[in-house]
């Protein structure tokens, strides 16, 4: 190694000692000033739900597309057996989001209730994610291993579960890093109020408005336009897939296992709990093969949960229409509507069965 | 992609590392354009053309002007290169200004307009690479440097990444010579530019990211504020301005000299100087030698009596509040300065010297004006400029609100340490410790500056610009 390099090399590691010890000296130090964040929606619906689970029969807890796919107006009043429901979906939703409501749930003392789940996403492998204030609020070592099994139970090539680890692992690094722990103690803001853009939650029942939603935030509005522009085909094409989908390949489902086994972990918990759970699969064009295969992957690991496939035919027949959706992936509030009620009396029939199990 | 991001380190830490690797000074060259280019896309790749534009009628006219000694073809050549440059700049950053400007006056007149405004988004950094490359072709007009006959270090010299977007300023006869030899790893002050970095990244992101939240406040609802929060609202922002903008060129010259080059001062603590002309020779150094040589030279300078030298003075700072800025508060900031410095050499030519006026009295005014000018360049409209200007100048409000205690004290905290750091040389100091403790200090202190960096990046100032 020549002289420059030397000098060069231990320049470094002089700096990355100092660096590696004053962090971790600040990291030990500024624990007692950590506060609770507010995680805007996030935020809002635990707190419903600690508060107020006790007043819903089934609660859902789920991504985008719980949120946006489940009108717990239209489906109590489709239901015979007239169930409260309380929808808990949060975009974007990740595994130890999913788990942190499970536990706010038992925290809420809440029985016997219907607690039904999506397949949580798998964190999104983007900077801005990394270090967003809700991606570092679960950036805990607590985390770290439901972080890890989230990606590593995907059915996903890989190089995808590598990249996504390193963008994990990267959101650790910014952890540590300790961006803005100072600044927050020592500059906090006059307001502490939180300014945060709650779509139409105020009608209790944890369901948003599309029209508000569209009107207030542009990346909704980007997207509904960008499905405008594209709908007049979309039916059409996805009626075509629809035919040559029929079951998925056994490869698909054996690929789907470890994620089968991820979702029957998240059902113990629940049921250890005293709830009842359920799976949702949302009726989802891009996803549909994948989708089916967790179902059938689940169904092998896991026979004793419930599963409401929103592929069945009794769910899914008036859903292929443009008209219904906002975008690719999300019904609107019509088509939200509509799913709702066709998914009403498979709940009805989980809570039959509980009861008469009993 | 901003300097203080995580996302600009790793991008740097590629460039620097493949940069160091390579061996032809072409390849480094051909790795520092698509570099910058890369770095400019980030913000926004369709702005690229503009300069690709901007960089290729440059390098023509630069070579048809030298091909020719016939002076008025030289002369039509160079007006080429005027007229496109300031062209596309006038289009992007001044269209809506002049049209909805003459649209108020005509109405004003009682005449009916009817007329769109375009939607038209501002490129980022098109102030600083239109000068930039407009002193190139100037200067070869003037026959003061060579047409450069690689359009390689044309293009590097227009898009160098370390300042494409907020300057310092850089002049071909300084920038384009870096670029013929291969630069040395052992020519590069690694301490110094370290150094440079750490106290532009804390200038920027402990410094001024932080205090902008109270400054904001104070702008946005001044009628709320009692008339000492409001002049300590302008003082914090007279330290915001500063350190975001010193801190960026702090950081530039840093990174560009991690990869060898040189870049120009650009300040000279400039709070501390004694009246409005030093003002000028420490502040946005760049900019005003760049006016000076460029605008006001050419317009006459001193050379045609006081009154020729006033309306110069005037006319330079008028088109360099334009330039910041396409508003009527930034024009009027631009005569204030006209207005200051005009008087300030009138003063001159009474008072032969200031010498017996007591320094800390003569730093005290020139900051206060420098503050008072300065609500109107940060003002989102004359209403609230004026308001400010008026609370502070009868030291009343109607609000009696106060600033936090901690943003209260942080201006005569940074001042003091600002005037501390400069009067013992600090920076030299520092550069002068054993390597050991230097490292290591670095290493704490940028633990230290991550905790105090706010989350959220807020963009550079000057980026508007």
């Amino acid at each position: 190694m020549s002289k420059n390099r030397l000098t060069f090399f231990k320049n470094t590691c002089l700096t990355a000692t100092g660096l590696l010890l004053t962090l971790t000296l600040l990291n030990i130090l500024l624990v007692p000033f950590e506060t609770e964040e507010d995680l805007g929606i996030l935020s809002y619906k635990k707190a419903t739900l600690l508060e107020k689970s006790n007043n819903y029969d089934a609660i859902f807890l789920g991504t985008s597309q719980t949120f946006r796919n489940i009108d717990p107006d239209s489906l109590t009043q489709s239901s015979s057996c007239k169930l409260s429901v309380y929808n808990a979906g949060v975009p974007g939703l990740v595994l130890e989001e999913l788990n942190d409501f499970i536990s706010v749930i038992e925290k809420s003392g809440a029985k016997n209730k219907i607690v039904i789940f999506t397949d949580p996403l798998p964190p999104r492998p983007d900077f801005n994610a990394v270090t967003n204030i809700r991606t570092q609020h679960y950036t805990t070592y607590t985390n770290f291993s439901d972080r890890y099994q989230n990606i590593w139970s995907l059915p996903a090539p890989f190089w995808k579960k590598t990249a996504l680890s390193g963008f994990s692992m990267g959101a650790y690094v910014y952890e540590f890093l300790g961006i803005g722990t100072l600044s927050k103690i020592l500059f906090p803001e006059l307001n502490a109020a939180p300014d945060v853009y709650l779509p139409g939650l105020d009608r209790d029942n944890g369901y948003p408005d599309l029209e508000a939603d569209i009107k207030n935030s542009p990346e909704i509005a980007a997207r509904a336009s960008r499905f405008k522009a594209i709908s007049d085909k979309w039916a059409d094409t996805v009626l075509e897939k629809q035919k040559s989908i029929k079951e998925p390949s056994e490869n698909m489902v054996a690929s789907s296992e470890k994620r089968a086994f991820l979702i029957k972990n998240l059902a113990a918990k629940i049921e250890a709990q005293g709830n009842i759970p359920a799976l949702i699969v949302f009726p989802e064009p891009p996803t549909h093969r994948e989708d089916l295969a967790l179902a059938s992957a689940v169904k092998k690991i896991a026979p004793g949960l419930s599963v409401i496939n929103g592929y069945d035919e009794t769910v899914a027949q008036d859903l292929w229409n443009e008209n219904l959706w906002f975008d690719e992936t999300h019904l609107n509030m019509e088509g939200a509507a509509i799913f709702s009620k066709n998914i009403a009396p498979q709940i009805c029939e989980i809570r039959t069965a509980k009861e008469s199990d009993k | 992609m901003l300097f203080v991001e995580p996302r600009f380190f790793l991008f740097f830490a590629v460039v620097f590392a493949i940069y160091w690797v390579l061996k032809g000074n072409m390849a480094r060259k051909i790795l520092l354009l698509l570099a910058s280019y890369g770095f400019y896309a980030a913000w926004d790749w369709r702005f690229l053309s503009l300069i690709l534009i901007s960089t290729i009628i440059d390098y023509c006219v630069a070579r048809k002007i030298e091909a020719t000694n016939e002076q008025s073809t030289r002369k039509h050549w160079l007006w080429l290169s005027l007229a496109s440059n300031l062209g596309i700049l006038g289009f992007f950053k001044y269209f809506n200004f002049f049209t909805d400007s003459a649209v108020e006056l005509m109405t004003s007149l009682g005449m009916t307009v009817n007329y769109t405004t375009l939607s038209i988004v501002l490129p980022v950094g098109i102030s600083f690479y239109t000068f930039q490359t407009l002193s190139y072709t100037i200067d070869v007009y003037r026959k003061n440097i060579n047409a450069e006959k690689n359009i390689l270090d044309v293009a590097v010299f227009v898009a160098f990444f370390p300042q494409l977007v907020a300057g310092p300023i850089v002049r071909a006869a300084d920038f384009l010579p870096q670029l013929t030899k291969r630069r040395e790893w052992r020519e590069v002050a690694v301490k110094t530019c370290i150094l440079l970095f750490l106290v532009g990244f804390i200038k920027k992101a402990c410094v001024s990211d932080n205090i902008a939240y109270y400054v904001d406040l104070i702008f946005a609802t001044p009628g709320q504020y009692s008339p000492f929060a409001l002049a300590m609202g302008v003082c914090l922002y007279a330290i915001q301005i500063y350190c975001d903008f010193s801190g960026y060129t702090d950081m530039a010259i840093a990174v560009a000299g991690l990869l060898g080059f040189h870049l120009p001062k650009n300040f000279a603590a400039p709070y501390l100087a004694r009246n409005l002309v030093d003002f000028w020779r420490r502040w946005h150094i760049s900019l005003s030698t760049w006016l000076r040589d460029y605008l006001y030279i050419p317009l006459g300078g001193n050379r045609n009596g006081t009154i020729m030298r006033y309306r110069n003075l005037m006319l330079t700072m008028l088109l360099g509040g334009l330039w910041h800025g396409a508003a009527w508060t930034f024009v009027f900031w631009g005569f204030l300065h006209g207005a200051g410095l005009s008087f300030n050499h009138a003063l001159k030519e009474k008072i032969s010297s200031f010498k017996g006026f007591p320094s800390a009295v003569s730093i005290t005014l020139t900051f206060a004006f420098v503050n008072l000018a300065w609500i109107y360049f940060r003002a989102p409209d004359f209403e609230t400029a004026l308001l400010l200007t008026g609370s502070l100048l009868t030291w009343s409000s109607e609000g009696a609100a106060q600033l936090p205690i901690f943003a209260t004290l942080a201006f005569p905290f940074l001042g003091i340490i600002h005037i501390l750091w400069q009067k013992y040389e600090s920076f030299d100091k520092v550069i002068a410790l054993k390597d050991t403790y230097f490292y290591l200090g670095i290493g704490i202190a940028t633990a230290i500056a991550l905790g105090l960096q706010p989350t959220g990046y807020k963009p550079f100032i000057y980026f508007q610009f």
